[in-house]
């Protein structure tokens, strides 16, 4: 009988295990990452900072799954088989604890990585480091000759790490009696990063504590990437920039949103016509989703719909996608990743805008075939904050997108230009290498070695459109009694007309001949 | 019984019945026992959600309980906010008056914590009856005739339709325009027509009445105008200097609270509007719009917004409150912009008024469901009951707007030659008749138009809601006035007529 009862039980839990993988679109290349935060706590930018680990993770191929600190349940860690874990501190002064957290990652064996502060000793201990908290202190982060001053920290806890250990940048203070510390650590299967921001300097050599503790590396060159790009942008701005980026001899990428509807409009020709000029210059477009007015559950037929119609009145007029561009937040959505991202090999994630509007947030962060990190090439560039970055060394281990928002100006046009070409750096150059797809409905974009495909067959890109039934606005429909009903319009008006004009002189007429009766005469 | 018996019967009965029931009376009862049914046996009835309530409900500390129902079914219960409420009113408007008396009659006699819609409904039903009653007694006083109780009949039929009483359990700000707009008509009348009866206090109603209905809502403001026009009576009523002067106050009352109306609509309304006014009117009902923009200052591109909404009600290319399109659209595509627009485009100009002439007698809104979840109709379900003038006057209604212009032109020559012929015999009801019934027209001309220029056909339905409110008085006071005989001549007399 207690044999039976253990027999069932393991037939039970290998089911349940069978289950759980079925249920768990775990990426081929490997089990999820979970990333456990504390707090969002929004006064030191918080939501961003998830965001931006999240797109590191989604750019080293490793899919995630993001979870409260307080909705992390027992046993999680330990028996659900993840690749790693990563525990976010947004917020110390809060001193959130989950000691059931705390024991299952302890006896975790897989990967861990501790951002920010409230690191354990325990921890600490497994880095084989010891840690000494600074307090108010601006630091000074800088590796291979490259500084960027971090912002102003109340408290952090940084490590003097003993023994083997892969150390990215170097933290120092500005009171140079502490010494300088290690920024990024990883010790084997450990990692701890003190500070962690979405942007600048920090956030690549973050990456690459990231990519090493996950086995992720690779040297990858930046994609220049114009972003913000709409319809409604100055299309004459956009081409000249295209044609001085070429002849520049940069290649770029941009990412840019259109529409659904209106297409037969001249000023959907004007765009599209703006686009192909793009792709003449060497340039190649990131169709960016729309902006989410309001979405639920059901939304993903209209998103389908959406995307199957902005893609497909693209590509009858030759502007073919290379990939989707969305906002980080897209990504951690079951209907946006379903009916937004999936239908791309190629999929470049952006900063979050101020307010996201979620379908169905499931915190289950895909990874796409190539998943490019956008990160603001501004943020690199800042001398504000006394940094001296040459973006030409960076080394990026993750598909970066380095991106230039599209210039409001000619001024800015010129200032963009100007600051490219100074940089001198070696861009990704996609003609050599990028291979991607997009489905569309029964449709398929195509990019190989600089040519585009359409359903498996090459497309020249001309300047014109071609095979688009030209519209003609000045035919209008013929219906049968239309003209007569105009026509009995108008005989109507004028009817109405004389007839007012004879009654009022009737009633002035009438009038006197009345008045004429009473007077003496 | 012969026949004289017969007749005697009758006669009796009828003169008890005048004895007894007024016109107004009757009216006022069997509107009482119409709407009540509609809006309080339960499962009662109202209008949904169209999205705009939360700015009724939250700043009046009101909160969506769950199972909260948007356009589809009405929402009967919501909670009433326990704690501090920080939200601040988003505009300047009369409405709250009405719902903080619902929440206050529903927190002494239902919850404190849980309010029942039916004392929103209730707040404006009361009220709504004694306008009836009023509107009812200018239009027949003094007579107690057939044609009296006809006149009073007619007055339920028009007002007491569900399409205007349905409103009354909801938030729009509408059934606070309906009630007050009566009692002013009706206000102003009895003035006129019973010189004796409290013309003090109806003067301070009409006056009160006009300044809440402006400040009702944003879009009443420019009404402040045609209020003057109907104003203008007045003064042939009270003839005294230090009486005029007081009047006068009045009308300055009016004209600033539509300015302060004006003024108060908040910057970012004015961005919706504006924005609307340019993606529902200026790019429909035109060929290709792209190149008439662009010939007006305008990028091109912009005609891609063709029918899009400020809020983009799923997914947009861009959003509409975005900087750039600020800069690119609404700072070019200002008031005068659009009216430039317009006259160099006229023939478009005219087809949106058609749509707004199309429009304008639909009272009942067809977008939100009438009915409650648990009556078990399908979601968005329409009522039917009572709603017989509104089916008739929204599809009888000629839909071009040549027609509303031949008809202003065609009523104003009547009254006028009412207004005439009493002035000439120095009488003054059918001159202060003569101006309100001006001033209600220039509601219905010239709503249509500030609306298609202030917001395009978005929300058209609701923007016009004082038009038929305003033809519909005028079409009652055509009716009594000529069944009383006082349609030229005010001193129009029906004792000696039989019945």
């Amino acid at each position: 009988m207690k044999k039976r009862l253990v027999l069932g039980l393991l037939v039970f839990l290998t089911c349940l295990g069978l289950g759980w993988g079925q249920t768990m679109p775990v990426s081929a290349a490997s089990k999820r990452v979970l990333i456990v935060y504390d707090a969002i706590n929004p006064t030191v930018n918080g939501q961003k900072k998830l965001a931006g680990l999240q797109q590191i993770f989604a750019s080293a191929g490793v899919a995630t799954q993001t979870e409260r600190l307080s909705d992390y349940h027992a046993g999680q860690l330990t028996t659900k088989g993840y690749a790693g874990v990563v525990t976010l501190i947004n917020w110390p002064q809060g001193d959130l604890n989950n000691a059931e957290f705390a024991r299952d990652r302890a006896a975790f064996t897989g990967k861990k990585l501790h951002v920010g502060q409230e690191l354990s000793a325990a921890e600490a201990q497994g880095l084989h480091a010891t840690r000494r908290n600074v307090y108010h202190q601006q630091l000074l982060l800088s590796a291979e000759g490259q500084q960027q001053l971090l912002p102003f920290s109340e408290d952090i806890t940084l490590l003097k790490t003993h023994g083997k250990a892969q150390r990215y940048g170097t933290l120092r203070p500005q009171n140079q009696g502490i010494g300088h510390y290690p920024y990024g650590t990883v010790v084997g299967q450990q990692g701890y990063l003190p500070y962690f921001e979405a942007s600048g300097f920090s956030q690549v050599l973050a990456a690459q504590t990231i990519a090493q503790l996950f086995g992720k590396k690779q040297q990858r060159q930046p994609l220049l990437t114009i972003t913000g790009v709409t319809p409604y942008s100055d299309l004459r701005r956009l081409t000249t920039l295209a044609q001085q980026l070429n002849a520049a001899g940069i290649p770029f990428a941009i990412s840019t949103t259109s529409v659904a509807d209106n297409t037969s409009l001249a000023a959907f020709s004007r765009f599209t016509k703006a686009l192909r000029i793009v792709e003449n210059n060497q340039g190649i477009i990131f169709l960016q989703v729309p902006v989410v007015g309001a979405a639920n559950k059901q939304s993903g037929g209209l998103l389908e719909q959406t995307m199957v119609e902005e893609l497909n009145q693209l590509g009858q007029r030759q502007v073919m996608p290379v990939g989707i561009s969305a906002p980080v937040y897209w990504n951690q959505d079951k209907v946006f990743r379903q009916y937004g991202l999936k239908r791309s090999t190629n999929v470049l994630l952006l900063p979050n805008p101020a307010t996201t509007t979620f379908a169905y947030q499931d915190n289950l962060g895909g990874s796409y075939a190539q998943t490019w990190t956008g990160l603001s090439l501004n943020s690199l560039l800042t001398v504000k904050n006394g940094q001296q970055v040459t973006v030409n060394q960076l080394k990026f281990p993750v598909p970066t997108a380095l991106t230039v928002a599209f210039p409001t100006s000619q001024k800015q046009l010129t200032a963009l230009m100007h600051c490219v070409t100074r940089l001198n750096v070696n861009w990704y150059q996609p003609q050599d290498s990028l291979q991607t797809k997009i489905t569309s409905a029964s449709a398929t974009f195509g990019y190989k070695h600089g040519t585009y495909y359409l359903n498996g067959s090459p497309v020249t890109v001309g300047t014109e459109a071609t095979g688009i039934p030209k519209y003609h606005f000045s035919q209008k429909r013929h219906v049968a009694l239309d003209s007569y009903f105009k026509v009995q319009e108008n005989i109507l008006l004028v009817f109405f007309a004389i007839t007012t004009v004879v009654l009022v002189t009737f009633l002035i007429l009438g009038r006197r001949i009345y008045r004429q009766m009473f007077r003496r005469k | 019984m012969t026949i004289d018996g017969i007749k005697l019967k009758w006669l009796t009965g009828w003169r008890w019945l005048a004895r007894h029931c007024s016109p107004a009376l009757l009216a006022t009862v069997l509107a009482a026992v119409i709407a009540g049914y509609l809006l309080f046996v339960p499962p009662f009835h109202g209008l949904a959600d169209n999205g705009d309530f939360y700015r009724a409900q939250f700043v009046n500390g009101l909160y969506h309980l769950k199972g909260y129902s948007m356009l589809d079914y009405v929402t009967p219960k919501l909670g009433i906010m326990q704690y501090y409420n920080d939200t601040t009113a988003a505009v300047f408007s009369s409405q709250p008056i009405f719902v903080k008396l619902a929440i206050l009659l529903n927190k002494l006699f239902y919850s404190k914590t849980v309010f029942d819609l039916r004392f929103m409904g209730l707040v404006y039903y009361v009220p709504y009856l004694g306008s009836m009653y009023l509107l009812t007694m200018a239009m027949t006083a003094p007579y107690r005739k057939l044609r009296s109780y006809l006149i009073a009949l007619l007055i339920v039929f028009v007002f007491a339709d569900s399409s205007f009483t349905l409103y009354f359990n909801s938030f729009f700000a509408e059934p606070g325009m309906l009630i007050l707009m009566l009692y002013a008509f009706a206000s102003l009348m009895l003035v006129a027509r019973r010189p004796h009866w409290h013309p003090r206090i109806l003067t301070i109603v009409y006056f009160v009445s006009i300044m809440l209905l402006i400040a009702n809502k944003q879009q009443n403001a420019p009404l402040a105008l045609s209020y003057v026009v109907t104003s203008i009576g007045l003064f042939f009523i009270f003839k005294k200097r230090a009486q005029w002067l007081w009047i006068l106050g009045g009308i300055v009352g009016i004209l600033v609270t539509g300015v302060l109306t004006y003024t108060l609509i908040t910057k970012q309304f004015n961005d919706i509007n504006q924005y609307q006014a340019f993606t529902h009117g200026v790019l429909l009902h035109t060929d290709d719009p792209s190149k008439k923009i662009a010939k007006r200052g305008v990028d091109e591109q912009y005609a891609l917004m063709r029918n899009q909404d400020y809020y983009p009600k799923n997914f947009a290319a861009i959003n509409p409150s975005d900087k750039s399109v600020k800069k690119g659209l609404n700072d070019k595509t200002g008031f005068g912009w659009i009216v430039l627009y317009y006259a160099h485009h006229y023939p478009q100009f005219h087809t949106l008024l058609d749509v707004a002439a199309g429009d304008m007698m639909i009272t009942q809104v067809k977008a939100v469901g009438d009915y409650q979840k648990v009556s078990g109709k399908p979601a968005g379900a329409q009522v039917t009951y009572f709603t017989g003038f509104s089916s008739v006057a929204g599809s009888f209604f000629p839909q071009k707007f040549s027609f509303d212009i031949l008809l202003t032109i065609a009523l104003l020559i009547v009254f006028l030659i009412g207004a005439y012929n009493d002035l000439v015999h120095h009488r003054v009801v059918n001159v202060v008749r003569f101006f309100l019934v001006t001033g209600l027209l220039t509601v219905f001309i010239f709503v249509p138009i500030i609306s298609i220029i202030g917001d395009g056909d978005a929300d058209l339905a609701k923007h016009l809601f004082m038009v038929p409110v305003s033809l519909d008085l005028i079409f009652i006071t055509f009716i009594a006035d000529l069944l009383n005989h006082r349609l030229w001549h005010s001193d129009g007399n029906i004792e000696e007529d039989n019945t």
